[in-house]
């Protein structure tokens, strides 16, 4: 029993130390284009460091938009894929950037998934046609419209559009496996008692 | 008889008119008086220079005009009728009159005023700075005639960085330092000045002149072994307020373990003034025409940077110029990166030089450089120094077309032109922060590029792990940034390097703040730099 409930607190430990070098998070995208229907522009995703040196990854997937894609993408940096298929973006250059081509419609879904150190931020971002202008925007300094930074806490959502509703992934799946282990453990005592 | 004793009185009476004539046709001041400063707060050093042996000058002082305060009989300390009196036991940061007279002849000698160094424990001063005088006394004339128009309160203390005159003889001293021009002569009266040796008083490392007119203490003055009357050694220190100045003489011995070195290093390390300017006359980071001087970089540069001197001071090159080396492209064949302004200031009169700003070659630690008339303030003001460099021209004056150096300053009609003008340069602030970065932990959003702007934008979260509250102002300073990385949205420059302004409240114990940063960077490469956190 004693040997179990170490083990048990080791697990523990280290899924609370991988939750706070590591976070893991997403979040379901759900952007209203429809003020710009019919309207050529850009749509944008980065995942770029700071300071950080710990690897960093962002995968965008379950892409579903009555918009239309002209032509290729342009790929800056660590980026594979292309839409409406996955898109998966590293972080080891300075600029990982997609950059695609697009007519808007009047919905544009996609989900995020990060993964990776504290110290990288993801960003989704639209342009009008010169492909400079942010539109879709409340961002006056920049221009985002949503921005994902990871923290020591996990991740920070910053939505910075009126037209973009965000679902995050209420927890990340190594906080769900911390509670258990830690639930498990008060059991445990529970029983001893 | 009586006829001839008529004779006899009238024969006596002409040889005393004569005489007494005589006497004071050729009892009079050659040099009008002038101060320096010997580093005692309580006293100021009035000296002048008769053209024969007077034993009846007198000095008197006070607080008016009146001259209230004392009056000693001053006699010549040396063979060319030079005077020397130290007036002491005067209050700091007070202003003193005083009058140079013959009690015998009844002549007034000239008359000043001066206000005392501050005392030891002030955190503030203000002095005027100015350098390379030689050779042109009209030039001269017309930059003191700009120092005299600025600030009253600059006008207590005056530092001169070499060259005084354009050789070490007594004519070159009396000509043209000791010109008869109206405001070198009202400077002189009423500023005290103390400087430098530069090598156009005598670069073979002995001097006669200098050190006779300016007899700084020294504190190992040497004599020539085949000529005492030629001196060296002239390194010597003072502090003046919060300021501590050390002065090196580049014409004697220096090199890293010579006693004048060692000096040097220990005069450095023993200071507890808060501010430390070095000063030498040839520069070891300039703008031209004169290059660097290497061998005061290889000497001095390690020092500067191990005993923290705030900025080094020279003349030399007729010119103003900031220099300052802060990478190793910039320092060349010099293994130390000093991160310090290294002014010269040698727009005082002597025929202008050109400047390197092209920020190559030699001349890649160039910040600001100009060839022009000019002169510099300095405020001292608890943790923070402002250097102000003007120009000191009339309007419109363009130094490559005029080859006559005097012509910013004389009208056709020979006199002095009264409306120059003093024309900013430019204006530097040094600060002295408190470095509080093990306290702190910084950490960073990645930073994300926006088309819009061009720039990369995220923010920087600083967290105060230590157990107390960190109070007062508190800066976030980027070294090492990357290169051809410039921080956007900097406050300013901290030795060169961008610093943010994080908190005007502090930072509590615990507690987090974050600050945006945004970074221009064409060719987008990897954003890094390490952050030291400053408490103001």
């Amino acid at each position: 029993m004693k040997l179990l409930t170490i083990k048990l607190l080791v697990v523990a430990a280290l899924l609370f130390a991988a939750s706070s070098a590591f976070a893991s998070y997403g979040v379901d995208l759900n952007v209203d284009t429809s003020s710009l229907n019919g309207q050529s522009g850009y749509l944008e995703l980065q995942l770029n460091p700071g300071l950080s040196l710990g690897s960093a990854s962002a995968q965008v997937s379950n892409f579903a938009s009555d918009a239309t894609l002209v032509g290729a993408p342009v790929l800056t940096g660590d980026v594979n894929g292309a839409l409406p298929a996955a898109v998966s973006l590293n972080n080891t250059l300075a600029w990982n950037d997609y950059f695609q081509q697009v007519t808007f419609g009047n919905v544009l879904n996609l989900r995020v998934d990060l993964s990776g150190a504290a110290g990288n931020s993801f960003a989704l971002s639209f342009y009008g046609a010169n492909g400079t202008t942010p539109v879709l925007t409340n961002d006056a300094v920049n221009g985002f419209a949503t921005t994902i930074d990871l923290n020591d806490s996990g991740a920070a959502l910053n939505n910075l559009s009126s037209q973009v509703a965000a679902a995050p992934t209420p927890i990340p799946a190594a906080a769900w496996l911390l509670g258990s282990g830690i639930m498990g453990l008060a059991g445990l005592k529970r029983r001893k008692q | 008889m009586k006829f001839a004793n008529k004779r006899t009185l009238r024969s006596l009476a002409l040889i005393l008119g004569i005489s007494a004539f005589s006497t004071s046709a050729f009892a009079a001041i050659s040099k009008k008086p002038y101060l320096i400063y010997e580093n005692v707060p309580t006293s100021m050093t009035v000296l002048w220079q008769d053209n024969a042996t007077e034993t009846t000058n007198t000095i008197s002082w006070g607080t008016d005009t009146g001259y209230g305060l004392g009056s000693v009989t001053v006699p010549e300390y040396e063979a060319t009728h030079l005077h020397k009196y130290r007036i002491g036991g005067l209050q700091p940061s007070t202003k003193y009159y005083y009058q140079v007279a013959d009690s015998g002849s009844g002549l007034v000698y000239g008359t000043g005023s001066f206000t005392t160094a501050p005392d030891q424990s002030a955190n503030s001063v203000r002095f005027l700075a100015f350098g390379d005088t030689r050779g042109t006394p009209f030039a001269l004339d017309g930059v003191m005639q700009e120092m005299l128009k600025t600030d009253p309160s600059f006008q207590t203390f005056a530092l001169q960085a070499g060259d005084w005159v354009a050789s070490d003889a007594e004519s070159n001293w009396t000509n043209e330092w000791f010109n008869a021009n109206p405001n070198t002569v009202a400077f002189l009266n009423n500023v005290p000045i103390n400087g430098v040796k530069g090598n156009h008083e005598d670069s073979s490392g002995y001097s006669k002149f200098f050190p006779k007119y300016y007899p700084f203490p020294y504190p190992f003055i040497a004599d020539k072994a085949t000529d005492p009357t030629y001196h060296n050694n002239f390194y010597w220190s003072f502090d003046y307020g919060p300021v501590h100045f050390t002065v090196v003489d580049q014409y004697s011995g220096y090199a890293a373990g010579s006693p004048q070195y060692n000096w040097v290093v220990n005069d450095l390390a023993t200071t507890t003034k808060p501010w430390k300017i070095l000063v030498y006359h040839e520069p070891a980071w300039t703008a031209g025409t004169h290059g660097n001087n290497t061998t005061t970089q290889t000497v001095f540069d390690p020092i500067i940077k191990k005993y923290k001197v705030d900025l080094v001071y020279s003349g030399h090159n007729h010119n103003y110029a900031r220099c300052q080396v802060d990478n190793y492209a910039q320092a060349g064949s010099d293994t130390i990166i000093p991160q310090v302004p290294y002014i010269t200031n040698g727009g005082g009169g002597a025929g202008l030089y050109a400047v390197d700003v092209s920020n190559t070659g030699a001349y890649k630690h160039v910040v600001k450089a100009i060839e022009e008339y000019q002169y510099m303030t300095f405020d001292v003001n608890g943790s923070t120094l402002t250097m102000n460099s003007y120009t000191a021209t009339k309007p419109g004056y363009l130094p490559n077309a005029n080859p006559n150096y005097a012509s910013p300053f004389r009208l056709a009609t020979g006199s002095l032109n009264t409306s120059t003008v003093s024309t900013p340069i430019e204006t530097v602030v040094l600060k002295h922060f408190n470095d509080v970065s093990s306290r702190v932990g910084v950490a960073s959003t990645g930073f994300l590029f926006s088309r819009a702007t061009q720039k990369y934008s995220g923010t920087v979260t600083l967290t105060n792990n230590g157990a107390t509250d960190l109070a007062g102002n508190l800066d976030l300073v980027l070294n090492d940034l990357t290169a051809g990385v410039t921080l956007a949205n900097a406050t300013g420059l901290y030795q060169a390097r961008p610093y943010l302004a994080v908190s005007t409240s502090g930072l509590a114990a615990g507690a987090s703040i974050s600050v945006p940063v945004q970074f221009s960077n064409p060719a987008n490469a990897k954003i890094t730099f390490t952050t030291a956190t400053f408490q103001e």
